[in-house]
């Protein structure tokens, strides 16, 4: 099989298996869309009104955290034999671009759904929507590229499971501070001259992570 | 009769020379900042030692992964004890300086916040080091992690601080440090500092190297 086939065949078996076990793809929209629901009742009894500049840090909180539901179980269910079998059949750094497709796709469910929902309850107050589904598309590859490593490596490191948010937080700041400087932009349609700096200074902070994660990702799973 | 090696002779004079002209020596006056000053000699260097720390650490990680040699990760892992001391002792130092010229302990500055962040990453590399237990997969997990992390922190720290305006001096407008503007019988106080810090960051990184071979010899003879 030629390289973009077996790549083709695990992304495939990760969204295929994600339908068979309905449970969990179920779990994490449901997270999603409780979140959302929640801040609208909290915002609602606290009686605060949600301007743009809230909504935004909102929508972006609902993000990150629902980011780690995505990535937080894919890795566990790898760790048994089975991943032995795929080692010796695939090379190990197609692997996490496989795992990392997956997650860039389930993320994009995820931001989307909470802009969904979170337009329906509060009044959505973006401007220039383009730009903002730009953020939103960069941001969803930044955060895929840098929790895929991160989850494999605290998989790596045992049951664990707060080691994941631990190594995670501090490592997407940077990626979720340009996603929000960009969608501020968008916030208020400052224009494309203005955003294009964030989005070139994105877009490259994203291909380091995904580089390095595919160079380092197979001295991860060598032992 | 253990020898010293030369940059360790060379960094005993340069700490007395840092240290006697850093409280001594002649600053310029200026307003707000006054005595203030002198925390150039002090502050700066920490994330200049930090950073270089770091970076050795990450150099001797690669080298882990490329030649399966265990010194190697004693090292790296010395060396991220050490930086992450210095980025302690930066936080503070700053800390205090801001205190007396910003007005505020804390005051949400681009700077200060990449700093804290930079040493949330560390903690987690002490963490995950920390939550495995077999020497082999620890060296290659935590190498991994500190190769990933270092990439992510230079941005973080060099890149970032630069879309925002910082009360940093140099940033946002406002004067100071800048090689330009620093007066000139400062320099030669300055870039020894540098220097003389980092040296001692290797050194004690050095010491520590050596205190963990010597258990791990122990260990052997056992």
């Amino acid at each position: 099989m030629s390289t973009f086939q077996q790549l083709y065949c695990l992304i495939y078996k990760d969204i295929k298996v994600e339908f068979r076990q309905r449970v969990l793809t179920a779990t994490i929209l449901l997270f999603v869309v409780s979140a959302c629901f929640t801040i609208y009742q909290v915002f609602f009894a606290g009686r605060a009104r949600v301007n743009p500049l809230v909504w935004n840090s909102l929508f972006w909180v609902v993000v990150l955290f629902s980011s780690f539901q995505v990535v937080g179980k894919s890795f566990n269910k790898e760790l048994d034999q089975q991943f032995w079998y795929y080692f010796f059949i695939v090379p190990s750094n197609l692997l996490i671009f496989s795992k990392l497709i997956y997650h860039f796709l389930m993320l994009n469910v995820t931001s989307w759904l909470a802009w969904i929902f979170l337009s329906v309850f509060f009044q959505n107050p973006v401007k220039d929507q383009g730009l903002f589904a730009i953020a939103i598309e960069l941001s969803a590859l930044g955060l895929a590229a840098g929790l895929t490593l991160v989850s494999a490596i605290s998989a790596k490191a045992g049951k664990n499971s707060t080691l994941l948010p631990v190594l995670g937080f501090p490592l997407i700041i940077p990626t979720l501070l340009f996603a929000i400087k960009l969608s501020i932009n968008a916030l208020d349609a400052l224009g494309w001259d203005l955003a294009f700096s964030h989005i070139i200074t994105l877009l490259s902070l994203d291909s380091i992570m995904i580089a390095l994660s595919f160079i380092l990702f197979p001295y991860l799973w060598r032992g | 009769m253990p020898v010293l090696k030369w940059w360790k002779w060379l960094t005993i004079p340069l700490m007395f020379y840092v240290v006697s002209m850093g409280i001594m020596g002649k600053v310029p006056r200026l307003p707000i900042l006054n005595e203030t000053v002198r925390n150039l000699y002090f502050h700066v260097p920490m994330w200049f030692g930090m950073i270089i720390l770091f970076g050795a650490s990450v150099w001797f990680s690669i080298q882990y992964l490329r030649t399966g040699n265990l010194a190697n990760d004693i090292k790296a892992s010395a060396y991220v004890d050490v930086g992450i001391v210095f980025g302690l002792l930066g936080l503070v130092t700053g800390m205090l300086w801001a205190k007396y010229t910003w007005g505020e302990f804390w005051s949400n500055d681009p700077k200060q916040n990449a700093s804290a962040i930079g040493m949330m990453i560390y903690f987690g590399y002490l963490l995950l080091r920390a939550s495995l237990s077999n020497e082999r997969e620890k060296a290659r997990i935590s190498s991994v992690y500190s190769i990933f992390a270092f990439a992510i922190l230079i941005p973080l720290i060099y890149v970032l601080p630069r879309f925002t305006d910082s009360l940093h001096p140099g940033n946002g407008g406002n004067p100071g440090f800048n090689p330009y503007d620093q007066a000139r019988y400062m320099r030669p106080v300055f870039y020894p500092a540098v220097l003389g810090w980092t040296f001692i960051g290797f050194w004690i990184g050095d010491l520590s190297v050596r205190y963990k071979n010597l258990i791990i010899k122990r260990l052997e003879d056992v």
